[in-house]
């Protein structure tokens, strides 16, 4: 891999904070390619009995609107049992498109994962 | 758009040139680029005659025909590039590296990410909605207030109607697209759907 592409390089981890409480981090560019491995990773914490899911895009470098159709699904699919999907972002212009499509309502976008998992943890 | 569209033979009558001449402009200076019709033939636009008119009453003030094309037109980009990329889910991706490519470092992060954006969507339409066997065609023209982006795709007519009602289905692309995007334009023809769209430098 060229080095100078590192930024857009994806990657997904996941992490069982405990107490129903997981940390998903994106890093580099989510978009249609990804989107299944998004999915299914959020399928992995949901079908674990995640009541709270942080999804971290402190490290990610761009989303899109499958990426937001994901997350969507996400919700979707935790609301019913009283889960909740935060989601962690301080650029700008990441946060520019959760405003756009008006889903700055629908998630609780926070400035940093402590904030999120603070958050996260007294929901559950 | 929708308009009649005229022959080579009415355009040259109209414009009191030979057809040659039309043919050359187009081939020498890209002087406006006719649709093709069913047969290949040259089909011009109410515009395309507008910019022909003017380039030949420019032309007949001395200037060559070169010359005479980009004062007709306006403003020339600063830098353009086209690319033809195969219909797969990375397409995207190497739209927003072309982005990245025509645009360099001349402009804010925040304007390039909302180009790499509206790129990034409009592919991605021609990914999931056009033929799968016909590449995508990009064309990025970087002016110095705005970049004019076209994506094309051939395969299965999209019409306005069509995306919004995806939209409905929960398509985001387009609410986004719009949001960034001035002068909108879909143009489905013979040979599949183009849409055009300019990113002001300051959206609204």
């Amino acid at each position: 891999m060229d080095p100078a592409n590192s930024q857009t390089d994806f990657g997904i981890s996941l992490a069982d904070l405990g107490n129903g409480v997981w940390w998903l981090t994106v890093k580099g560019e989510a978009d249609l390619s990804n989107a299944p491995e998004l999915k299914e990773r959020l399928s992995v914490a949901i079908d674990s009995g995640a009541r709270g899911v942080l999804v971290d895009l402190m490290d990610a470098t761009f989303i899109d609107s499958t990426t937001l159709g994901v997350l969507v699904g996400a919700v979707k699919r935790l609301r019913p049992a009283g889960g909740e999907l935060a989601i962690a972002c301080d650029d700008p212009n990441i946060r520019k498109i959760f405003e756009i499509t008006l889903l700055d309502r629908t998630f609780n976008v926070v400035d940093g994962a402590e904030a999120g998992i603070a958050y996260l943890s007294l929901q559950s | 758009m929708g308009a009649a569209l005229l022959e080579i033979g009415a355009v040259a009558r109209e414009l009191g040139i030979s057809p040659s001449t039309l043919r050359t402009w187009e081939r020498r200076y890209r002087i406006v680029l006719p649709e093709r019709g069913a047969h290949g033939e040259r089909l011009y636009s109410s515009d395309q005659v507008q910019i022909l008119r003017r380039v030949l009453a420019l032309t007949r003030t001395g200037l060559r025909a070169r010359a005479a094309h980009s004062a007709a037109v306006g403003p020339q980009p600063l830098r353009s590039a086209r690319v033809e990329l195969a219909a797969s889910a990375d397409a995207s991706q190497l739209a927003r590296r072309a982005v990245d490519e025509v645009l360099g470092q001349s402009v804010s992060e925040k304007f390039a990410f909302y180009v790499r954006l509206v790129a990034t969507e409009l592919v991605q339409n021609a990914v999931l909605y056009g033929s799968d066997r016909e590449p995508i065609e990009i064309e990025l023209k970087a002016f110095s207030d705005w970049v004019d982006l076209r994506v094309g795709n051939a395969g299965k007519r999209l019409t306005l109607k069509s995306l919004r009602s995806r939209r409905r289905q929960g398509g985001r692309g387009l609410e986004i697209v719009d949001a960034l995007a001035e002068a909108w334009s879909i143009d489905t023809g013979p040979f599949g759907t183009q849409i055009a769209v300019r990113v002001p430098k300051e959206p609204d």
